[in-house]
């Protein structure tokens, strides 16, 4: 019994040897291979799928990870120093980016000489630069919108227009008018200040400033995006949720009338198929400080070609004639999947024209494409991620009822703490 | 008196059970509802399970990474197995000095959280040239200082008259381990074979890091890509989730068996 | 049959050991000891430079690392008896012979730890939301009068992930009592009845005396789980609210992974997790007597 048992454990040993030493590798239509690491199949998974169609000498070799997992292989590798196995391009999201170009001097690929910046939205080169220097080919946008649904908005006597130009006072004075009806606003989460990102780029402002530091008790408008959710908090027309999961229940269940995040949020709406014709996008809710616009951004990532990747000159090369040059691309992008790029020469393709029925026939591309171009640029620095840990350690305190300034101090000094 | 005590403890046991099982029903019955259903918590089972099965084998593949993660599981078990109880054996039948520190540090490495020893971990087998291979999982996973602690603490129990007795039959000493202690400890073996295939069925971390070719992708990386998108789909997420579970509730089925029968051939 | 078997058997004794240590000196202790020179260095990402003992001073003064330093005791300090408690508990009570249906009550205890981590986070939040069965049931029974928000609270939300933890782990560590009492000779508990013996009697003096160095391998195995604990926590609170679950593993992989790496920093706090469990793992071994 126990030598079969070992008889068998050599043999898958020794199968495992073999399988370990042969690379298996499909190059179907030929050219360069190029791998690239990324998440979401159905998102940046089509979209290098087309992009792949397009460029005949090369061909990508798609490696889908979970978001957090590909973040973590990217900084493993490139903290390690080696450099054989490498993927040739890797997808990282904006808010990430500059950390990892501090973090990694040298690993990545300068791109000013290989594509045209100024083709692109102008808050999204910012997002890919470094000291100066640009390295990431902008891809898609999380421009942001007010999503709502019509015919709870009905029922209080409010019309399209009605809701194109919000104030946040107004936005919020909705809420005792559907709690009245046996609808909810919005959904709330003490736990994620998520909103606080378009809060602040609507007016121009982040959680650091220029130089990378902590730009929270001068910034009037993280005062305000604290009265907003204090608001929220004491509230009794908001839906409390606590994860992903119930965020998303609460908007296919029709529980909440309001839904304010970035572009890709479209993707989860839809979902509730038996809404369709019931939704519709508006700008988002403009605030009180000075400068504040409705346009705003959450979310988003780009492309990079990793310097010491086999293949990086051709990935480079790739990117230029792609999602870097191709009009053709963001079309079929737009259509067959909702992808919405920061391409400028793009914003007039045929697909932005598409009337949406899910949105009762709005030309919801077209509006949030206009909106993209207008999006207010902002430094959001190395530190973002740093910098929402340090205001949520503080949150519980603010919510209760302590002093903002305080707080804000504290959560400073922590952020000091955080970045040394 | 001891009819209320069987019932009490009864009682105790379906209260117990149910609470257990009651995630795990939840589990089976999503794999037959609509994402949305899911995230509401409906508790029924619905529909959907066809549509969820297509769904969630038409994407990735799910029959590769099972083979694989089986091939590994099955060598990383066996193979631990054997070179850990020898090595826990070891330690207590012929104690030293020695042996005694070499334990100690063996033990401490299991103590340091991992995320600190993946980047130097990753570098290293970039240096044997193992990246991308099934040997960088298998290495790490055989030397186990947990198993190696287990059966230690298990041989405590093992009645050393029974030793001296084969010597006198003129049994070597690894005739004696082989022959002799690995029949009899038949229920620690049965309960060390349960955890070392758990650990590495679920092995996560490593396997992410240091695989790179879809072909080589284990089961619960090519499960988790099914929860990937912006807004994943549930019911085709809790299929794969099913399908990674259900080999590891067999192996303890097979393998419970010999928990009942206890130490085999047990000396007065 | 010590002091000869020692010199006769030293060689072979030696031999024994030798793969298993070989493999995981190799596997754990070199990439430890670069651990230990990378706590020794401070920057971001790879431009590191050798600071000597900077992150451990930077540790006295670091608010995170001591409040999630703090969750993860407490954790430790609760769960773990409780959970142990139980599991010895049930694995006695399943190995009377004469308990019937005890394969499945076994089998069922068994299966919270193989159940994945996203189905059962998903449920337990479920069960715990505002609107969820178990508020549905406090109130009824009228042991409060208004819905609480347990993953939100500060307090509550630790409460939720102990008991996720003692409800998954249980049936886990079930096993390593029940496959050691397979080992122990049954006519112990046939005298011990004989004298009239309880349960709570049996247990406490014969059953756990003779488990001496399970409860030490258990004790230890726990203590390590949870003062690594990760997983449980991202899936259920994300470690909020604020930092009111964030355990030092969360810590340890944000400081890595999530914020701009501060790769030496991590490595710094990893190695005073391990000098923590060294320090109580010493102490268990000193209350638990175990002896060589």
């Amino acid at each position: 019994m126990k030598k079969r048992v070992l008889a068998i454990a050599m043999a898958a040993a020794m199968t495992a040897g073999t399988l370990g030493s042969v690379n298996v590798m499909a190059a179907e239509d030929g050219g360069t291979e190029i791998t690239v690491w990324a998440w979401d199949q159905a998102f940046n998974g089509f979209a290098m799928e087309e992009a792949d169609k397009l460029d005949d000498s090369v061909t990508v070799n798609f490696v889908e990870m979970a978001k957090a997992d590909c973040l973590q292989k990217i900084h493993t590798v490139l903290a390690s120093g080696v450099t054989e196995d490498l993927p040739d391009i890797v997808c990282i999201s904006d808010l990430n980016a500059q950390g990892y170009l501090m973090a990694y001097p040298d690993a990545f690929m300068p791109m000013d000489d290989v594509i045209n910046y100024d083709d692109f939205s102008a808050y999204k080169k910012e997002a890919v630069s470094y000291d100066g220097v640009g390295y990431g080919v902008p891809f898609d946008t999380g421009v942001a919108g007010l999503f709502y649904r019509t015919d709870y908005m009905e029922e209080i006597g409010y019309t399209a227009e009605d809701m194109q130009n919000l104030t946040w006072d107004e936005y919020l004075s909705l809420g005792e008018k559907l709690k009245e009806k046996g609808h909810l606003l919005q959904t709330y989460n003490p736990n994620d200040i998520a909103e606080f990102q378009i809060m602040l780029q609507s007016c121009g402002t982040w959680f650091t400033d220029e130089e990378g530091n902590a730009n929270f008790v001068d910034n009037a408008a993280l005062a305000e995006c604290y009265d907003i959710f204090k608001t929220l908090n004491e509230s009794d027309y908001c839906k409390v949720v606590s994860d992903w999961t119930e965020f998303a229940g609460a908007i296919n269940g029709g529980e909440v009338a309001c839904v304010l995040r970035g572009s890709w949020i479209s993707s989860t709406i839809i979902q509730g198929e038996d809404q369709s014709g019931k939704w519709a996008v508006a700008p988002i809710p403009t605030m009180e400080t000075e400068g504040a616009t409705n346009r705003s951004n959450q979310g988003g990532s780009s492309w990079f070609v990793l310097k010491n990747g086999k293949n990086a000159e051709a990935a480079a090369e790739f990117l230029k004639n792609t999602f870097a040059g191709s009009t053709d691309l963001y079309n079929t992008l737009l259509e067959g999947a909702n992808i919405m790029g920061t391409y400028l020469p793009a914003s007039d393709v045929e697909a932005v024209n598409i009337e949406d029925e899910f949105y009762g026939g709005q030309q919801v591309n077209k509006d949030l494409s206009t909106w993209m171009a207008e999006i207010p640029a902002v430094n959001t620095g190395a530190f973002s991620a740093e910098a929402q840990s340090a205001l949520l350690a503080v949150t519980p305190q603010i919510l209760e009822g302590a002093d903002l300034t305080e707080c804000l101090t504290e959560a400073e000094s922590q952020f000091e703490q955080m970045i040394q | 008196m001891k009819i209320t005590g069987k019932i009490f403890r009864h009682a105790f046991l379906i209260i117990a059970s149910f609470l257990s099982i009651f995630p795990f029903y939840w589990m089976i019955v999503s794999a037959t509802n609509d994402s949305a259903d899911i995230t509401m918590g409906k508790l029924t089972f619905g529909t959907s399970l066809i549509k969820n099965v297509t769904n969630a084998f038409s994407r990735g593949n799910m029959w590769t990474a099972f083979a694989n993660s089986l091939l590994l599981a099955a060598v990383v078990t066996v193979l631990s197995l054997l070179i850990c109880s020898i090595a826990g054996y070891a330690f207590v039948i012929y104690p030293s000095r020695g042996k005694e520190i070499l334990f100690m540090v063996l033990i401490a490495s299991m103590m340091v959280p991992f995320a600190a020893k993946i980047i130097p971990m990753f570098r290293m087998f970039s240096k044997m040239g193992l990246l991308n291979s099934f040997w960088a999982i298998i290495l790490p996973a055989v030397g186990t200082p947990f198993l190696i602690f287990f059966f230690k603490q298990n041989t405590h129990s093992f009645p050393t008259e029974t030793i001296e007795a084969a010597r006198v039959d003129g049994l070597s000493e690894y005739g004696i381990f082989i022959r002799i202690f690995m029949p009899m400890m038949k229920s620690t073996y049965a309960a060390a074979g349960i955890f070392a295939f758990m650990a590495s069925w679920n092995n996560y971390m490593w396997p992410l890091i240091v695989l790179q070719s879809e072909s080589k992708m284990t089961l619960p990386l090519t499960v988790s890509n099914l929860a990937n998108g912006f807004t994943p789909d549930y019911g085709m997420v809790m299929v794969g989730i099913v399908f990674s579970t259900l080999p590891t509730v067999l192996v303890f089925f097979l393998l419970q068996k010999a928990f009942v029968e206890g130490m085999v051939g047990s000396v007065k | 049959m010590k002091t000869q078997g020692k010199k006769k058997y030293h060689l072979t004794g030696w031999s024994m050991v030798m793969i298993a240590s070989v493999l995981v000196l190799a596997f754990s202790y070199i990439p430890m000891i670069q651990a230990f020179l990378l706590s020794l260095q401070t920057g971001k990402g790879a431009n590191l430079k050798f600071s000597g003992l900077d992150n451990y001073i930077r540790m006295i003064h670091d608010s995170t690392f001591w409040t999630t330093m703090g969750n993860t005791l407490l954790y430790a300090v609760i769960q773990i008896p409780v959970m142990l408690l139980l599991a010895l508990v049930i694995a006695v009570l399943l190995n009377d012979p004469k308990l019937k249906g005890r394969g499945i009550y076994r089998t069922c205890i068994f299966l919270p730890c193989v159940t994945s981590m996203v189905s059962y986070s998903i449920l337990f939040k479920n069960l715990f939301s505002v609107d969820g069965i178990v508020n549905q049931i406090l109130l009824k029974l009228g042991i409060i009068d208004k819905s609480i928000a347990f993953v939100l609270d500060e307090n509550w939300a630790k409460v939720v992930i102990i008991i996720a933890l003692i409800w998954r782990y249980t049936g886990y560590f079930m096993i390593f009592f029940l496959s050691a009492l397979q080992n122990i000779d049954k006519s112990v508990y046939e005298a011990a009845k004989m004298d009239g013996c309880n349960f709570a009697q049996s247990l406490f003096k014969i059953t756990l005396p003779l488990l001496k160095p399970i409860v030490f391998l258990t004790s230890i195995m726990a203590l390590t789980n949870t003062l690594q604990l990760f997983d449980e926590v991202v899936n259920l609170t994300e470690g909020g609210p604020g930092n009111a679950t964030r355990t030092i593993s969360y810590y340890i992989y944000d400081l890595s992974f999530t914020y701009v790496p501060s790769y030496g920093y991590a490595a710094a706090v990893s190695y005073v997790v391990l000098l923590l469990i060294i320090v109580l793992t010493i102490i268990q071994k000193r209350v638990t007597g175990e002896k060589e």
